[in-house]
């Protein structure tokens, strides 16, 4: 290993984005990991111990919001990724120039409506009294309001994963456009001469090629739905409870004995948050690759 | 044929809009009716006259929009310049860095952010939601600037070394209009994100500094159609407008090729 030479300009333009990150990344994590020990000075607990963390693994509600968490995460970063995947390179080989700008404005509107609209719309278009329920009355597919099943508010989250759906897949799309893009069209010529079909040039070019942008693209929507708040909060129920709403009515608990436990679960989500999104990213990486 | 598929699929989008506009001018809305009835101009007397919190709230969603726009593209910008001289082997764990608040859980990412704001005393202002909006928006603006920095040809910072130009007026004369656009770029896509947030500003402004979001939240959770609809297109005129002015702006100036997250 030769000396490595740090410029004296290069530190001082990272300087902003270290402070930014180290006091309040860094900071509030310690923080946060202190608090769950049972250390907090200003309240006079100055012990350090593990219960906080106890408390929560003995608790069966944690163990099933953990679970309902990773699924809504799972189902919805994958069905986006799937989508936007698709999507893009259809946009990518398409000759037809009205099609391919108008697929882009869509996306682009979909990447920069605000959550909390398309939260909005969801429940105007799906709810049980909602737009489609009914056109469904007014054309007498179905006799009354109590037969239109349950989108939002319902136990599976489908409200919830449509919601990230929505707002997932276009963020994918464009940014797997944008490598797709930069994909030498050369390898797709060759690829096309010597037979390949779309769905080959697709699994065995383009997928590998961009695997890297795919994956983590996916992994940062996946970290995203797994920690949101207000999506599950406006759209699901009492009965499953993410661990994001859930730790944050529990943060908001004016109960001071409560703020140890909520700083354990505060940390429990991180950790299990980075161990997952590190195996999705794996898993999504090792399958575009193709086993390579 | 195909003009026929093409005009179905713009009313299948413009649709939510439609309804959504329907919904702030009819105020009668009862199923099975397919469409509001009875004419009604109160929610929008209520936003431009009778409620003062509803224009404040969209001043103010501006205001912190613009500064975290600044803001995070000029600290994303510095340390993209410092980033786009690495080697290509370390690329993924200097893209895990700067990325880092994306891969932490939000909820639990402010959090913790609230604990520090907590002791700088720094709740309930606007230099605490900007400096939040900051952890959320300089990964995008530290990536677009990366990828505008390498955009440049490095023999060009050296053809103008060779005829003798300095540090500033190699800023000046040479980078800084290559990155023009991407500054542009940038500051509008923080600027969005600042302005859809609804966590970290109603976590950290704490009822204090009230944003567009956080009054537009309670009016969705109650099912009032008439002010959420109303919010709602402001909201989203506002964003789209931001958007595709500066993408035009964006795309006559651009003349590097980038590529985000690569």
């Amino acid at each position: 290993m030769g000396k490595r030479i740090i410029h004296k300009k290069t530190i001082l333009l990272l300087l902003p984005i270290l402070l930014l990150y180290g006091v309040f990344i860094g900071g509030g994590l310690l923080g946060v990991l202190f608090e769950s020990l049972g250390y907090i000075p200003s309240l006079g607990l100055n012990n350090l111990t593990l219960e906080h963390y106890l408390d929560i693994f003995l608790d069966r509600r944690f163990i099933e919001s953990l679970f309902f968490s990773l699924y809504i995460a799972l189902a919805s970063a994958l069905i986006s990724t799937i989508l936007g995947v698709l999507i893009a390179y259809r946009l990518m080989i398409t000759t037809n120039r009205l099609w391919r700008y108008m697929t882009d404005r869509v996306l682009q509107i979909g990447l920069i409506l605000p959550y909390l609209y398309v939260v909005f719309l969801t429940m105007l278009f799906l709810g049980k009294t909602g737009f489609i329920s009914r056109i469904f009355l007014n054309f007498s597919w179905i006799s009354s309001l109590e037969d239109f099943p349950r989108f939002v508010f319902d136990p599976y989250g489908f409200g919830i994963i449509l919601v990230y759906v929505l707002k997932g897949t276009p963020f994918i799309a464009l940014f797997v456009l944008n490598i797709m893009s930069s994909i030498s069209t050369t390898y797709h010529q060759v690829a096309t001469t010597l037979g390949a079909t779309e769905s080959d040039i697709l699994r065995k070019i383009y997928l590998p090629l961009a695997a890297n942008t795919i994956s983590w693209t996916s992994a940062i929507l996946f970290t995203y739905d797994l920690g949101a708040f207000e999506v599950p909060y406006l759209l699901g129920t009492n009965k499953a409870v993410t661990l994001s709403s859930w730790l944050y009515s529990l943060y908001l608990n004016p109960h001071i004995s409560e703020i140890p436990a909520s700083m354990a679960m505060n940390i429990l989500l991180l950790t299990i948050g980075a161990l997952s999104v590190m195996i999705y990213r794996w898993v999504i990486k090792s399958i575009l690759m193709g086993g390579r | 044929m195909k003009k026929i598929i093409t005009g179905i699929i713009i009313l299948l989008i413009s649709l939510p809009m439609i309804l959504t506009f329907l919904l702030t001018v009819f105020t009668y809305y009862k199923y099975p009716q397919l469409l509001p009835s009875q004419l009604t101009f109160e929610y929008w007397n209520n936003f431009f006259f009778k409620n003062p919190l509803m224009i404040r709230s969209v001043l103010n969603s501006l205001f912190l929009g613009l500064m975290n726009g600044t803001s995070s593209t000029i600290v994303g910008f510095m340390a993209g310049r410092a980033l786009s001289k690495q080697k290509e082997n370390r690329h993924t764990r200097t893209m895990l860095l700067y990325s880092l608040p994306l891969f932490i859980p939000a909820t639990a990412l402010f959090i913790g952010v609230h604990l520090i704001m907590l002791r700088l005393s720094f709740t309930n202002t606007y230099l605490g939601v900007v400096l939040a909006h900051m952890v959320l928006s300089v990964p995008y603006s530290t990536n677009i600037g990366i990828s505008f920095f390498k955009g440049i040809p490095s023999e060009m910072e050296q053809v103008a070394r060779t005829i003798g130009c300095r540090d500033f007026n190699l800023f000046k004369k040479v980078i800084l209009p290559l990155i023009t656009p991407g500054l542009l770029f940038s500051g509008s896509i923080c600027f969005l994100l600042s302005f859809s947030d609804y966590f970290a500003a109603a976590l950290i402004g704490g009822g204090k500094v009230i944003t567009l979001s956080a009054l537009l939240y309670p009016y969705i959770n109650n099912a009032d159609y008439g002010n959420s609809a109303t919010l709602g297109i402001v909201f989203v005129s506002i964003n789209i407008g931001v958007f595709f002015i500066t993408e035009r702006i964006t795309k006559r100036l651009t003349k590097v090729n980038t590529y985000l997250f690569e």
